[in-house]
């Protein structure tokens, strides 16, 4: 099974990288992990500081999982493809991030997704090896969400278009 | 040639959003310049109506100046009507020269921001034209909802 792992473009994710170094001494999968700027090593798997764009999306397509921090590009990213993904909010307790917004990010996706939906939330970080052996064996062909969003009639895309056209 | 809109967020999760509002609303590409923030020294544009400028946070304040040099040159050089952005600081740089330059000026708020907007977007409220939030209760004084980016 091969794991990329990303951390987002800014800040490291320390606690992250270290809990899947631990995890795949058991595991032995083939890990790609993008760390940003973290100079620690890591025994068992390979890791990047950053990936231009080109060569994440080169890996986001080689790999059969994503796990990452919860941020909304990798969310929308998996989701477009329909991959696999665990995220795992930064805490701000740690010094992850500035604030909890991950926290609140994962209390609205979590909702929308269950023991099939390719999209899993891991809230406490010991609970990663049972969720990345749960959702290993799932189809590709499994819904990102398992819960459909709620019916939105707005479309901010169509909307910003209409709006820059008239007034051009 | 001149581009209706400058299209600009930081590089990861807000350019990422930003990349899939500007799909949906399909626009012809030669109508839109992309900037984004430099990853590293290494990082070059990956397409054509793509640029790139330095990045900045809420951290490395000092370096505003760098960027509202590259987004003034950027703007007198594409004309854009409007500057349209989903952050973060680059992207209330941008809205600063934007509206400096008479341009339209649009702060999209990023959907990771579900409880309140953004540091940035409170401050964007105050200057753009138009700020956006992609949650519905988020929704105040100068702030409002029209959809979300999923």
């Amino acid at each position: 099974m091969k794991v990329l792992v990303t951390v987002g473009a800014q800040l490291p994710f320390k606690r992250l990288i270290e809990a899947i170094s631990d995890i795949n001494k058991s595991l032995n999968l083939d890990v790609f992990a993008q760390v940003g700027e973290d100079s620690r090593d890591y025994d068992g798997i390979q890791v990047i500081d950053f990936l231009s764009s080109n060569e994440y999306k080169t890996k986001l397509d080689w790999c059969d999982i994503v796990i990452a921090h919860a941020g909304m590009g990798t969310i929308i990213q998996c989701l477009e493809l329909n991959k696999k993904l665990i995220v795992v909010p930064r805490l701000a307790k740690f010094g992850e991030h500035r604030n909890d917004h991950q926290l609140d990010t994962i209390s609205r996706f979590e909702p929308l997704t269950s023991s099939s939906s390719l999209m899993r939330v891991c809230r406490n970080i010991d609970d990663l090896k049972q969720i990345l052996e749960e959702i290993e064996p799932l189809s590709e062909t499994n819904d990102f969400f398992t819960t459909a969003k709620e019916k939105d009639t707005e479309n901010l895309g169509e909307y910003i278009k209409k709006m820059i056209d008239d007034e051009v | 040639m001149s581009k209706k809109l400058i299209a600009i967020a930081s590089t990861g999760g807000h350019y990422v959003q930003l990349s899939r509002i500007m799909k949906q609303a399909n626009f012809d590409s030669n109508d839109i310049l992309y900037v984004r923030t430099k990853v590293n020294a290494n990082d070059t544009p990956s397409f054509e109506n793509e640029s790139l400028i330095e990045d900045v946070s809420r951290d490395t304040l000092i370096r505003s100046p760098i960027i509202a040099f590259q987004m003034l040159k950027l703007i007198l050089k594409h004309k854009p009507k409007w500057i349209i952005t989903t952050g973060a600081m680059p992207g209330l740089i941008s809205i600063v020269i934007g509206r400096l330059l008479l341009r339209k000026t649009m702060w999209v708020d990023s959907i990771a921001n579900t409880k309140q907007l953004s540091a940035s977007g409170r401050i964007a409220k105050k200057i753009a034209h138009k700020t956006l939030t992609q949650w519905p209760d988020l929704v105040g004084e100068n702030v409002q909802y029209k959809g979300r980016v999923i």
